[in-house]
């Protein structure tokens, strides 16, 4: 599996190492089913250093708080969905808590109008159902189904995406913990350490809106934007160093001024208000999120080590920048344009930016 | 023996175990941290009509305004002890240093100046003289430091929310003496509180009690239990000290007043939830959760019992994994927010509102000495049906009834007297003067007031005239004593009347500023038209209406002339002002001499251009201009000869304030439009901001149609004509039955 070829490696994967030193140090009673203690997940989420003097990296930079809140929830059997705008890690905190929890971060949906029935509860091998009729063989579990089976986290990524008829499959499945097969007589029952984590966009809610029902049987974590400049920019760095490494870019840092730079605009353009709050700024249409933050800034280290002297620029980062914010060509572009001009334009050393992205709109 | 109880103000724990070891041990003789002032009235906490939150209130007898507020909450240790020693008899006293020498301390006056609410005579009972914010609140830097994510956390966990607290009050005792052998020994005010403490506590001991149980913040234990100075000392401290008559009283508190937001160095930042520690310290945490529950329905959200269980489920986990000894009011919020909100922001606050901090209102019993104007107030809100409530209520009032005129004399009066417990509101959509909205919201500050107003005296209604009289006879402003007679007029202060209006008289005399006398013009002129809804005397206002809008008319052309900029527009305000009063006042003869004025104005060589524009302006609104007049005042002062800038003023004041009735001036329009092309770039150029100005007040749909008109103006006679050649005489005879009808004339046969 750790093949070094593969582009993403799953949580599990990559810190493999970290979580097997937790499981190595975790005295603290595992729920049924879990492969770690809740404290012990808590520091892998947030990060930590080990009696071992091993470090943890904090995968969830923010609000402690959430995150208990979430391993809470999981350890009472109750499903977790984490609502936020785009880009504010709801997945990889879900893939990082299905990691810890279940050793196993694989069990996942794909939520999207197409996400029929059967991704959710089970589909057939044609072939084997015509020759064979019904049975075991010719069945196809679905990812829920083994999640079920083997006492494992499942992940519905995207939850508001899937048609409301297709999401209230889930309603049974939540309260009984069972899947009827009545094809076969029979049915699935979830082992202990089942649960499901589900994500969900609060922008576009609108999609396929939760029914009542559903929602009942989530509890429900909101996570923020980041609070501060300086937490915005601590992810930014660690995730941009991370995936530098893992695309084996020649220049994988960029500069700490660099990100600050970044992260203060995005931060500007999306509160509509400059850091000082001495000007009020226009909003582009798009949610520019800490994760496009970090698209911009790979995309820039890519340009400068491959094109560039290896040193991130200005240049580097202009057109990524410009692209992630001008969602509508029109619209946006003018919001752009009056930022870079009342507020880039007079900034102290904001200069060489400036020129770079007046010359990429 | 002395045994010393230290505690934190409205703790529930606390008061919890205070009882259990007072019942205990049987204290005969009870001292609690509070001001001596007050000992006289420390019976009447078992009287019938007590309900906390309450609060002892003393105040300087002479100046009302420096005053401290004690606040006590059922479930307070000093409200606790006080009640045990009064309902068995037990002799009880305050022993904190008397506010007869802290109120009138300049030291005081030091701390005040710098404590940030401005208002705020309002004092802890822990003290604003110490700034170092460990001791303001140690054990909230304790609860911060031991992990909580707020300052009541660790006390909660520890102490509160311990169904048996046991002897906690020498482990507290321990843990003070622990943290202040690292502070500097108290000095200043401070020093002297806990010098006045152990003379109360030696002169217990002297009269010869066995038992002494003494009550305090937990901070002053160590200062009182292992004295660090000697009888002398102390005597030598308390000596000299500076000295005031206080009056003492009990009134009604709120909880949002006990509640850390508004200010209140001591507060607690969630007293609805200690209220129902205290109440229900049996499953307090699942009671609560429910509470949150039915109140979500109450409020038409979904919130089912499934989903408080798992609420309960989820603040257990997490009170485990984050090792806390059991569930605490953070769990609790978070978990309803999580598993019963969905997440949402916006029904916590609610429950915030309700159930964390409260809205409840304690009240006082009757026999509590009070001010004679505190029982009238009492009195007359009864009367009028209306219960001091410290939730924002809107009161809606018919002045033709008269519960409504009564409720309204009510509000108006106590204005007057500073007692904001009612504020107008604009009463949108209601057409008419007999409509009054107010908002009610009672402010237990509002003692204080009433306290300050007493000095007026001794009812709402002989308070208010006598402060009334004494404000018309100090004023110096007319606009204030104008805004006062009002005042006057709608509380149905009669007799008032008479000598506000002489004032009134008086101060216009004196007075030659047509800007003042112009905005005494509007309310006058709005009693002389409406006041009669409540039968007020205001034929006597008449005459003064009559007489200011003279001396008005005199004084104008004179104050228009030789002026700077910013006195033209004070100048266009006032002449606005002016013409309202006039309008809405509409006296005989008034109008007609005020376009006379006008006419004047327009033509008033050495009037400001500005001001000759406006009058030009109000003129044609009053539709007294021929368009050939019109045209001439234009091409006047358009003319070549004209300086620039005075043309433009000119057009300014011309088109301020709508420019509706201007569009159909065909010759006006040319001879703008003449004046602008005939101007050198540069003036042009020059002019732009002030023409900008001009046209900025219009709205766009006005400018729009301006536009047009300009565009259209070379050839005038084109768009009518066609329109007047399609006319179809047949159907446009089909709607005149309904013109008639709207115009309420009879419909002619041969039409």
């Amino acid at each position: 599996m750790s093949d070094s070829a593969v582009l993403r490696l799953h949580a599990e994967v990559e810190f493999a190492a970290e979580l097997a030193a937790l499981s190595a140090s975790d005295d603290r009673p595992r729920p049924t089913g879990w492969s770690l203690s809740p404290w012990a997940v808590r520091t892998y989420v947030l990060g930590g250093s080990l009696p071992s003097g091993m470090e943890i990296t904090p995968k969830y930079i923010g609000n402690a708080r959430l995150i208990e809140i979430a391993i809470a929830t999981l350890v009472t059997d109750r499903a977790l969905l984490l609502l936020g705008v785009p880009g504010t890690a709801k997945s990889w905190v879900s893939e990082h808590l299905a990691a810890a929890i279940s050793g196993d971060s694989t069990m996942l949906i794909q939520g999207t109008a197409g996400t029929d029935e059967n991704a959710l509860r089970y589909g057939w091998n044609y072939a084997r159902l015509l020759a064979e009729g019904p049975s075991e063989a010719a069945m196809v579990a679905s990812p829920m189904m083994r999640a079920m089976q083997t006492g494992k986290i499942a992940r519905v990524e995207e939850l508001t995406r899937i048609g409301s008829d297709v999401q209230d499959t889930l309603i049974t499945l939540l309260s009984e913990k069972t899947l009827p097969v009545p094809e076969l007589d029979r049915e699935v029952q979830a082992r202990r350490g089942f649960n499901v984590i589900a994500t969900a966009n609060n922008r576009d809610r609108g999609v396929n809106e939760l029914s009542s029902a559903l929602q009942r049987r989530f509890n429900v974590v909101v996570l923020p934007t980041p609070a501060t400049v300086d937490e915005e920019v601590d992810i930014v760095n660690r995730r941009v160093s991370a995936l530098g490494r893992a695309l084996q870019l020649p220049t994988a840092t960029a500069p700490i001024d660099e990100v600050r730079r970044l992260v203060t605009i995005f931060r500007e353009l999306r509160d509509g208000a400059t850091l000082d709050g001495a000007t009020k700024l226009k909003s582009p249409s798009g949610s520019l999120s800490t994760a496009e933050a970090i698209s911009v800034l790979s995309h820039g280290l890519a340009v400068a080590s491959y094109y560039g002297d290896g040193q991130l620029r200005a240049g580097d980062l202009a057109a990524a920048l410009t692209g992630a914010v001008i969602k509508d060509p029109v619209a946006d572009r003018v919001v752009w344009l009056e930022y870079l001009k009342t507020v880039v334009k007079e900034r102290a050393g904001w200069k060489d930016l400036y020129r770079a992205c007046k010359d990429s709109v | 023996m002395t045994r010393f109880f230290g505690v934190r103000h409205h703790g529930p724990g606390c008061a919890r175990a205070l009882v259990a070891a007072f019942d205990e041990w049987n204290p005969d003789c009870v001292l609690v941290e509070g001001p001596p002032d007050a000992n006289e009235i420390i019976p009447f906490v078992a009287a019938a009509g007590m309900v906390p939150p309450i609060a002892l209130f003393v105040y300087a007898a002479d100046a009302p305004k420096r005053a401290s507020f004690y606040p006590m909450a059922r479930f307070s240790p000093e409200w606790n002890a006080l009640r045990w020693a009064v309902v068995r008899g037990a002799p009880i006293r305050f022993c904190d240093l008397p506010q007869a020498h802290q109120l009138g301390s300049s030291e005081r006056d030091a701390a005040d100046g710098e404590a940030p609410e401005s208002e705020g005579e309002l004092e802890s009972q822990v003290g604003s003289a110490e700034r170092d914010p460990l001791h303001l609140d140690p054990l909230g830097w304790l609860s911060l430091a031991s992990g909580y994510s707020d300052r009541d956390g660790w006390w909660d966990a520890q102490i509160e929310s311990r169904r048996d607290p046991g002897s906690i009050f020498d482990a507290v005792a321990e843990l003070m003496a622990e943290l202040r052998s690292k502070q500097p020994p108290a000095i200043g005010r401070e020093a002297r509180r806990e010098a006045w403490m152990r003379r109360t506590i030696r002169e217990a001991e002297r009269e010869g009690h066995q038992r002494i149980a003494v009550v305090c913040g937990a901070w002053h234990v160590p200062a009182l239990a292992h004295p660090i100075a000697s009888r002398k000392e102390d005597e030598a401290q308390l000596k000299g000290l500076p000295k005031c008559k206080v009056v003492a009283t009990w009134v009604p508190w709120t909880n949002e007043r006990l509640a850390f937001a508004s200010g209140y160095g001591a507060g607690v930042a969630s007293p609805a939830w200690y209220a129902h520690l205290w109440e229900h310290p049996e499953h307090a945490a699942v009671r609560w959760v429910s509470e949150c529950a039915r109140l979500l329905r109450a409020s038409d959200l979904e919130a089912s019992s499934a989903n408080v269980i798992e609420a309960l489920r989820l603040s257990e986990a997490l009170a485990g994994l984050r090792g806390r000894p059991a569930v605490a009011l953070e769990e609790l919020q978070e978990s309803v927010r999580t598993a019963l909100c969905g997440g949402e922001e916006a029904p916590m606050m609610l429950i915030h509102r309700q159930l964390v901090v409260g809205e409840a209102m304690g009240s006082v019993d009757p026999s509590v000495p009070a001010m004679p104007l505190q029982r009238d107030i009492e009195a007359r809100q009864r009367a009028a049906r209306l219960k001091p409530s410290p939730v924002r209520a809107r009161v809606d009032l018919d002045l033709r009834e008269d519960g409504g005129r009564g409720r309204s004399r009510l509000f108006h009066q106590l204005g007057l007297l500073g007692i904001g417990w009612a504020t107008p509101e604009t009463t949108a959509g209601a057409l008419g003067s007999f409509r009054e909205a107010w908002s009610l919201q009672w402010d237990p500050e509002l003692a204080l007031k009433i306290v300050e107003a007493s000095i007026w005296g001794a009812t709402v209604e002989s308070a208010s005239f006598a402060k009334v009289i004494h404000d018309a006879s100090v004023a110096t402003e007319l606009g204030d004593v104008v805004s006062l007679l009002q005042s006057v007029l709608l509380a149905d202060l009669v007799d008032a009347v008479d000598p506000v209006l002489a004032r009134v008289q008086v101060l216009s005399s004196h007075t030659a500023d047509v800007d003042v006398l112009a905005k005494a013009l509007p309310p006058l002129a709005q009693l002389l038209r409406y006041g009669d809804v409540r039968d007020t005397p205001v034929e006597r206002v008449t005459p003064m209406f009559d007489e200011l809008v003279e001396r008005v008319f005199v004084a104008l052309p004179l104050a228009c002339t030789a002026i700077d900029d910013a006195s033209a527009r004070l100048r266009l305000g006032a002449m606005r002002r002016i013409g309202d009063a006039i309008a809405t006042a509409s006296r005989e003869g008034q109008r007609e001499s005020w376009l006379a004025v006008l006419g004047e104005l327009a033509r008033l060589p050495g009037a400001v251009p500005l001001i000759r524009g406006h009058a030009t302006r109000l003129l044609e609104d009053a539709r007294v201009l021929q368009p050939a007049e019109l045209l001439h005042l234009a091409s006047y002062n358009l003319s070549p000869a004209a300086e620039p800038a005075d043309a433009a003023a000119w057009t300014e004041g011309l088109l301020q304030g709508g420019a509706a009735t201007l569009l159909h001036q065909d010759a006006l329009w040319s001879t703008l439009d003449a004046w602008l092309a005939a101007l050198h770039d540069d003036t042009f150029v020059e002019l732009l901001p002030a023409l900008r100005r001009a046209f900025s007040s219009f709205a766009g749909p006005e400018r729009a149609r301006m536009a047009q008109k300009v565009k259209a103006l070379g050839r005038p006679e084109a768009r009518p004509k066609a329109a007047l050649a399609e006319l179809n005489p047949e159907r446009a005879r089909q709607i005149l039955p309904v013109l008639a009808t709207i115009l309420g004339v009879p419909l002619p046969e041969s039409a």
